[in-house]
Order: C-alpha cells, then structure tokens, then sequence
C-alpha cells in the first residue's frame, strides 16, 4: 500500500500520457481519457497551494509555541494570509473587497517589486570584486557580459554603432551555440528522470520511507 | 592608482547611491536616447500585424510580481498592437499573480470601450503548471468551464469555434520563469503548430533565442523592458518602457564602470601581490 | 483619501520598508518581509479557492460531473502530508501528479532534442567569410560544447581539446546570461522608482 499503489498510480498516468502523444491515431478515445487525467492533475495541484499554505502556517506555528524572540514576525505573517484570505473571498462588489484590493494594489505589489528591484544594487556592489577576469575561462564570460550590458544600453549605439551589432552577434551565434548545447544536455536527462519517476526507480517524491 | 584602490575600499552604500541617481534623474530630466527596434522584436510585430479583423489571440499572463515590471509593459503594448487591429483577445494565466495582471486588463480596455465577451476574455487561472498548459491546450472547457466572471465559455461570442488552443491563429505568452516558452512549446506548439511569441524577463532572454533560430518561436521579446520600449517604439505607441530607456542606458553604463574599475583594481592587486613575492 | 491615493501611499511606505535593508538589516524590513511572505500565502489561498470552485465544485454541482470527485479525494489526501503517521498517504496525490509531470517534460525529447539537432544542422557555407564564420560557431559551437557535457568516457585528447573550446562557447552563453541578468534587475528598479516618481511624488507624467 505504501509502496506499490503510489508507483502503480505514477505508471498508469505516465503511460497513458506517453501512449496518447506517441500513439493518438492508433487510439483515439485514449485523448479523452488523457485529457481528463492532466485536469485532474491540475485540480489536485490546486489543492496543493493550499497544502503550501499550511505548512507556512504550520512552521511559524512551531516558532510561536518555541517562544523564540522573532515570534512577533510569525504573527504578522499570519495577520497577512488572514487579511488576505478574509477579504480575497468577499464578493467582489462588497467593501471588503476594497480593502483586498488595497492590500494587493498597496501592500503586495509594491513589496514584491521592491524586494527584487534591489538585486540590482547588489550586483552593483559585486561587479567591483566579483566579476574579474582571473583566467581565460572568467575573461570569455567578462567579454560577452560587457559587450552584451554596453549593447543593451541604447546610448551605446550614439557611441558605436559596432555595440549594439556585437551584443546581437553573441546572442544569435554564440549564446544559442551555448544554449541549444545544454537544452539538448537537459532534453535527454528529462527523458531519463521521467522514465526512472515513471518506472518506479526514483521514488524522491515519497519523501523518505 | 590611489584612485582605483580607493574606490576598492569605498562603502557599498556610495556605489547603491550613484546608481539611484543615475537611475532617477534621466526619469525626471529625459535625455531622450533613440531606441532601435532589435530584429526579433520585429519578427514579434510582423507576426501580429499579419493577424486580421476578427482573429483570435491566445494572451498568457504567466508572470509573478518580481519580474512584473520587466514583462508587463511586453504585454500591455501587444495587447494593444492586437485590439486596435480589430484581433479578439482570450486571456488566460497559469501563475497566481498572473491573473491579477490580466483582470486588470480587462478593466482598462472595458472602459475603453472594448467588450467583453465579443473582442476581450478573461478564462481565469489554473494550477499545475505544465500539466494544466496541457490539458487547457487540449480541451479548453475542461480546464474552464466557466469564465472568471462565472458564465460558461460558449455562452460568448469569442469563444465561437475555439476548442483547444490549435484553433487560436496567434499565442502571446509572457513568463517570468516556470511556465515560459519551453514548457508552452513542448505541449502545444509541438502538437498544434500554432504561431507562439514569448516576451519574457530579460534573465530569460538568452536561454530562448535557440527556439527563435528554430522556427519554433515567432517572435522573442527577451530584452524584458528594453524589448517592451521596442515594441512600443515599432507600433508608434510609446509608453512607460520607453520612458525607461535613458535611465536603462546609464544604469547600464555605470555597472560596466564598476566592472571595468574592479578589474583594474584586480591587476593592481595582482602586481604589487607579484612585486611583493619576487 | 481615497482608496486610489491609499493606495500609491501604502506602496511607497513598502518601498522605503524594503529599501531600508540597503543601508542596513534592521526589524522594519524583517516585519514588511514577513507581511510580504503572509500576503502571498493569502493571495495564493484565494486564487487556489477560486479556481477549485470553478474546476472542481461547477462540473460536480451543476453539471452532475462525478469525475471530479477523484482529483478531489486526491487533493484532500495531499494534507496527510503534515501529519507524521499518515504522511505516507500524500504518496498517492503525489504519484498522480510526478507520473503527468514526468510524461509530459518527456516530450522535450521532440522540441529540446530533435528539434534543436535539426537546427543546428546548417551548411557552413554562409554569405561572405562573416556569414561562414558565424554558420560555423553555430553548429562547431553547440558540438563542442556538447563535448564539454561528456563524462561517460575516458577523454581523448581530442575530445579534450574540444571540451575546452566548448567550455569557452559555454563561457560566452553565461556572460550574455549575466549582462541581460543586470538589464532585467535594472529594469525592477527603473520601474520603482518610476512608480515613487510618478505616482507618489508625481514628479513625472
């Protein structure tokens, strides 16, 4: 039961999935019965949103009871999904969907763009001692990372019209060389991974026996 | 040479403070930079003016909020490029945050006198990633039964004939990470050979020219904000992304500077390191 | 104030919250970070609500469509999860889920693999010496870096010599990576402060 039903139920999905694509026109009410599958995979993945949800709760939870000196964080964590939640399903013409949006459009939006709009100060920060040529492999990636930044800069082009042509070239020829090479590297290893999940040999997801 | 090792030991905090300013003033002060429309921003343009009257396009809101501002002035514009041709617009998102981006789309182009239901739709979200592309691209009201404003899809005008995402003539898909263009070629380019052009986040941008060289893309909008002021510049609607622009351009600039300053810091280094030894 | 003017104030308060961490570490970011992490959990819960209402609960309850109860019985199971002794249960939503996923990335075997190898088999001819030159660091360069990926073999010379010529097309691909990493960042910032310009301090059209 603990074993067996779960790779039985990962085999049964995985092959008829493989046997539609591959196989459609031998079979075609197989599609139906694929269609329907993938959906259900979709709804249970809506679920496990909400499993996300949960576990959050349940971790600061631990922190709250452990009494731990940044328990207040862990309630304002919970204050946000508890707002959220409360007004996020009141009916879209009630007051209290205003106060959703307020939170969305005030709070959540602006935060989110916030906190990754302040990588770029440290990249700022690392290009002084980070980004060095030390060797001839780092000077290959230095070369094309400035050459493709200073092409990405329109007032580049009032300088030298050679930045812009130079940053299209390592895009279109070398960066594709590059990219198609490791797409082709990962392709294969998808393929593998999938047969190993769909055969039962990687069980990862069990999660420990 | 004092100089250089100076600016080696200068708090990180003065470097954080030139790139604000460099930042900020060509917003409030425009320099007014021209922008060149890059070959594959073209190919996104063409493919869409191709599109006539009473076409349909499939719009992909699968963009998060941290990669939001780089990818949606990529959608607003193409949405726009393709309502003001008479193209019918179907909506659909597969990230969360997504569909926040796409409702209020349809608010805007509802006040605009766009309707909803004959020339825009929003389907609504749907989990699972991949496996929700999947399903959607292989029978639509399975994954939809309803709209996201709760009627089902054949009770509108625009969903006339649609069954599964090869009875779209174009898909717009604008990702900033998983799903993207790779998960939407795999499942439906592949099977339905349907036209596809990505915008996607800048970080995204390299990683997807190969499908571009291959056929497999139409049109690639991987410049993030840069393609976005492209696209705005190529269809003579300038916006937000091509206010950007100046501040793009010395931003850029001043990062190189720092790059190239800490390289000459490096060979500094290394030589009194080697003046020292020998 | 309005709930629009409400609005643009609450995010630059965010934005300085956030900001704040520059200079330094300090509680007032740690409590907006934790508000941010709180407001997404709830965000997704009310996307997650809505959208099994609409999949799961109107085919079942209008449309009479019992099949719906399977991936729901499935997606219950999913919270066994948090539970130690019953945690093995989650095995089977999970199975579910691993065995589409895993079948559906197989099909990159079409559009990753074999899609791509065409691609990459072009005449070296091109127009002029620029055009061959480029035709050939386009098929030579996917080859060799192909080459840096082998780990299978003993290396020949050969193949080293080729490896490492991979290694420096796979150089150049992550530097173009890096450079459009700042462009996307900078852009984060750019529209940030257009943001407080605009709408905040409305400094800017």
């Amino acid at each position: 039961m603990k074993k067996e039903v779960p790779i039985a139920i990962g085999f049964v999905v995985g092959v008829l999935i493989l046997f539609e694509y591959f196989f459609k026109a031998m079979a075609p009410g197989v599609s139906d019965i694929a269609t329907k599958a993938q959906n259900w995979g979709s709804i249970v993945s809506a679920f496990a949103m909400g499993l996300a949800a949960a576990n959050l709760v349940v971790i600061h939870g631990r922190r709250i009871r452990s009494k731990h000196p940044d328990a207040w964080m862990s309630w304002i964590l919970y204050l946000g999904i508890l707002v959220m939640v409360a007004t996020g399903l009141s009916a879209q013409e009630s007051a209290l969907h205003n106060v959703y949006s307020f939170l969305y459009d005030g709070l959540y939006l602006p935060l989110g763009t916030a906190m990754f709009s302040i990588m770029v100060f440290f990249i700022a920060s690392a290009a002084r001692r980070a980004f060095r040529a030390r060797n001839i492999d780092a000077m290959f990636l230095l070369v094309s990372g400035l050459l493709v930044m200073l092409g990405n800069a329109p007032l580049m082009r009032m300088v030298s019209p050679w930045f812009p042509k130079a940053s299209a070239w390592f895009m279109s020829y070398a960066n594709v060389a590059g990219n198609r090479a490791i797409m082709i590297g990962a392709a294969l290893g998808m393929v593998l991974t999938g047969f190993r999940v769909i055969v039962g040999i990687d069980r990862s997801y069990f999660g420990g026996e | 040479m004092n100089v250089i090792k100076w600016f080696g030991t200068l708090d990180r905090r003065w470097l954080y403070a030139l790139l604000l300013f460099v930042v900020v003033t060509p917003l409030i002060r425009p320099l007014g930079i021209p922008v060149d429309v890059t070959e594959s921003t073209a190919q996104f343009v063409e493919a869409v003016e191709k599109l006539k009257p009473g076409d349909k396009m499939l719009l992909v809101f699968d963009y998060s909020i941290g990669g939001g501002p780089d990818v949606d002035p990529q959608a607003q514009v193409v949405l726009a490029h393709a309502l003001s041709k008479g193209v019918k617009v179907v909506e659909v998102a597969f990230i969360d945050t997504g569909l926040n981006y796409a409702q209020k789309t349809i608010e805007k182009w509802e006040k605009a006198g766009k309707v909803y239901g004959e020339d825009i739709l929003l389907l609504g979200y749907a989990a699972g990633s991949e496996t929700a592309i999947s399903a959607f691209a292989q029978d639509i009201a399975q994954v939809f039964p309803i709209d996201i404003r709760g009627k089902p899809l054949s009770s509108y005008p625009i969903m006339q004939g649609i069954q599964n995402a090869g009875d779209f003539d174009f898909i717009a898909e604008f990702a900033t990470g998983i799903p993207g263009p790779a998960e939407w070629i795999r499942q439906v380019v592949t099977r339905y050979n349907v036209p596809l052009g990505c915008g996607v986040v800048a970080v995204m941008g390299p990683q997807n020219v190969p499908y571009l060289q291959s056929g497999q893309l139409v049109g690639l909008l991987g410049g993030g904000l840069k393609s976005a002021a492209e696209y705005e510049i190529a269809v003579n609607m300038p916006g937000a992304a091509t206010a950007a622009m100046d501040a793009q351009s010395l931003g850029h600039v001043v990062i190189v500077l720092f790059v190239l300053i800490g390289n000459l810091l490096f060979l500094v280094e290394r030589t009194e390191q080697k003046a020292r030894k020998g | 104030m309005d709930l629009a003017t409400a609005k643009v104030w609450a995010g630059a308060l965010c934005t300085f919250a956030i900001y704040s961490f520059l200079w330094k570490e300090n509680r007032f970011f740690r409590a907006f970070q934790n508000l941010y992490v709180g407001l997404a959990a709830g965000y997704s819960l009310v996307v997650a609500f809505n959208t099994l209402k609409r999949q799961a609960w109107v085919p079942l309850a209008e449309s009479g469509d019992v099949s719906v109860v399977v991936p729901i019985v499935f997606g219950i199971l999913l919270f066994t999860r948090l539970s130690k002794k019953y945690g093995w249960i989650a095995r089977y939503p999970m199975a579910l889920l691993m065995g589409i996923g895993s079948a559906l990335s197989m099909k990159a075997i079409e559009s990753d693999f074999v899609r791509q190898i065409q691609a990459s088999i072009i005449s070296w001819k091109g127009t002029g010496i620029g055009g061959t030159f480029n035709n050939l660091v386009l098929s030579l360069g996917t080859a060799f870096a192909l080459v840096y990926f082998f780990f299978t073999f003993k290396p020949t010379k050969a193949s080293q010599v080729t490896g490492r010529l991979g290694r420096w097309v796979l150089m150049l691909c992550f530097g173009a990576a890096f450079g459009s990493a700042v462009q996307g960042r900078l852009s984060l910032l750019i529209s940030q402060m257009q943001f407080l310009l605009r709408d905040w301090l409305r400094l800017i059209s």
